[in-house]
């Protein structure tokens, strides 16, 4: 049995980025509390992360994606065994060679991918309102809820960019990776947008 | 870098050079400038102090004897008007740092008796036996400049060669008499007391300046409230300076003073704690934007 764990990349949920009270707190417990029950399933000494880049760096260290993504499995009590990073925008072609090339390297390794939908999803959102994004963060959940490869690889690029959605390149190339594997199947997924953010703490199994 | 401030230790309780606390002031007078009594009565006394802790207060400091000239208040009324109300305080919140504003030594003893942690001698060792109070109490003592005027006096026509100088040499010498007296080292804090022997000119100096006496590795409180030198600044009578305080708060909050004697808590508070988040003395409360 191997795992596949969606977590949120919130830079709130660094403690360096951390205030008096711990705005990300319930977050961070949900994706630590997915990440411990895939660890533990999986009998994995390490993991896995799959992160985007920054949509808008601006420094030189490495992405908050992987950073949180990191953070979180250190929390969780195992380990960064190896990193894919993706450009936040890179085409559906580029995520499924990455996907392919992860399988064949890292064959049953527990996958911890650092993805959120969209940051449209209100008028104090981010990106502000963009009524499409709750159409499109739908379809991200039930795609992750029916553990579904083939519906995560069919999200449009263009469409997720327009809602800042940081989360779907890195989501194609981990379906890239587990495409075509048998008795798929989802143990949770959770979504909420506090911060008109969609958060997502998703774990899928599979053979 | 210059050090600024020292630890400081209060009844139990323990604070780094970098913690900013507020000082609440409390009178048990009929006649203070500010508040014109509206405490006087032990009743509505205690419901300030309930009200200061909520609102973030560290310490009360009570006082029976109004600091300008006026009505005689001799040591029993004196007496009577703080020991007791010292009492219930201590009672009613434990954890509470509980100051006394006197200067007689009577009056601090009875004071620590009934449980006071810190005696505030606002008038820079007019008693010479306070210290020893303090002392044998293990309460903490405030050491102030007051430029050598008597209690409950108004400065007129004093003039410093150097009023920051004036105010180093003269809290260093009773801070080190307070020491040698039995206060522990930590427990003694200095004040320059803006308006006390000072003109405006001398206030504003020594707030321009203050970062000359919170590196003397001393604690330093400052008493802005309210005060005259604002009121002098703005030209603005009382009731309409504490933008004024706040401002100098901020100034004084910024060099490094450990703790603000006023009368409001929320307001200062705010400020202290503002100061120390960009200081990066305090992690801001709450930190979302740009981050979800």
């Amino acid at each position: 049995m191997t795992s596949l764990v969606v977590v949120p990349g919130a830079p709130l949920l660094l403690p360096e980025y951390t205030g008096r009270q711990d705005a990300g707190a319930p977050w961070r417990q949900r994706a630590v509390d997915a990440l411990r029950a895939a660890v533990a399933e999986d009998g994995a000494a390490s993991v896995v992360l799959v992160a985007a880049t920054d949509r808008e760096p601006r420094g030189t260290r490495p992405p908050l994606a992987e950073r949180v993504g990191r953070h979180l499995v250190e929390r969780a009590g195992t380990t960064v065994g190896a990193t894919v990073v993706v450009a936040w925008d890179a085409p559906v072609a580029e995520c499924r060679t990455a996907g392919e090339r992860l399988a064949h390297s890292h064959p049953g390794a527990t996958l911890v991918v650092v993805a959120d939908g969209t940051a449209r999803r209100g008028e104090k959102a981010p990106g502000h309102l963009d009524p499409r994004a709750f159409a499109l963060d739908e379809e991200v959940l039930d795609a992750l809820r029916a553990a579904d490869p083939g519906r995560l690889l069919a999200l449009d690029p263009d469409l997720c960019a327009a809602l800042l959605m940081h989360g779907r390149a890195p989501l194609q190339v981990a379906a890239a990776a587990w495409a075509g594997r048998a008795g798929l199947r989802c143990a949770t997924a959770e979504a909420a947008d506090p911060y008109g953010v969609q958060y997502l703490v998703a774990r899928l199994t599979g053979g | 870098m210059t050090v600024r401030g020292a630890t400081l230790r209060l009844g139990r309780h323990e604070y780094p050079p970098s913690a900013r606390l507020v000082m609440a002031i409390v009178n048990r007078t009929p006649d203070s400038f500010y508040d014109k009594g509206v405490t006087w009565a032990e009743e509505a006394a205690l419901e300030r102090v309930d009200r200061v802790v909520e609102e973030g207060a560290d310490i009360v400091d009570i006082g029976g004897v109004k600091a300008a000239p006026g009505v005689e208040v001799d040591v029993e009324e004196e007496k009577r008007r703080v020991v007791g109300f010292v009492e219930r305080v201590r009672s009613a919140h434990p954890d509470l740092v509980v100051s006394v504003d006197t200067w007689r030594s009577e009056v601090a003893r009875a004071a620590c008796a009934a449980g006071a942690d810190l005696v505030n001698d606002a008038w820079g060792g007019a008693d010479p036996l306070l210290p020893s109070v303090a002392a044998e109490y293990g309460a903490a003592l405030v050491c102030t400049h007051t430029g050598g005027v008597a209690p409950r006096t108004r400065p007129h026509r004093l003039e410093y060669d150097d009023v920051v100088a004036d105010v180093r040499s003269s809290v260093l010498e009773q801070a080190e008499r307070a020491v040698a007296a039995g206060v522990q080292r930590e427990r003694v804090i200095v004040d320059p007391a803006h308006d006390f022997g000072k003109t405006t000119w001398h206030s504003l100096e020594v707030t321009r300046r203050l970062e000359e006496l919170t590196t003397l590795g001393w604690p330093v409180l400052v008493s802005l409230s309210n005060k005259d030198f604002v009121g002098e600044a703005l030209d603005l009578p009382v009731g309409e300076r504490l933008t004024g305080t706040l401002a100098a708060t901020a100034l004084c909050a910024w060099q490094g003073a450990q703790v603000y004697r006023v009368h409001e808590v929320v307001e200062t508070r705010q400020v202290l704690d503002m100061v120390s988040v960009v200081a990066g003395d305090l992690p801001p409360a709450r930190t979302v934007r740009g981050l979800a």
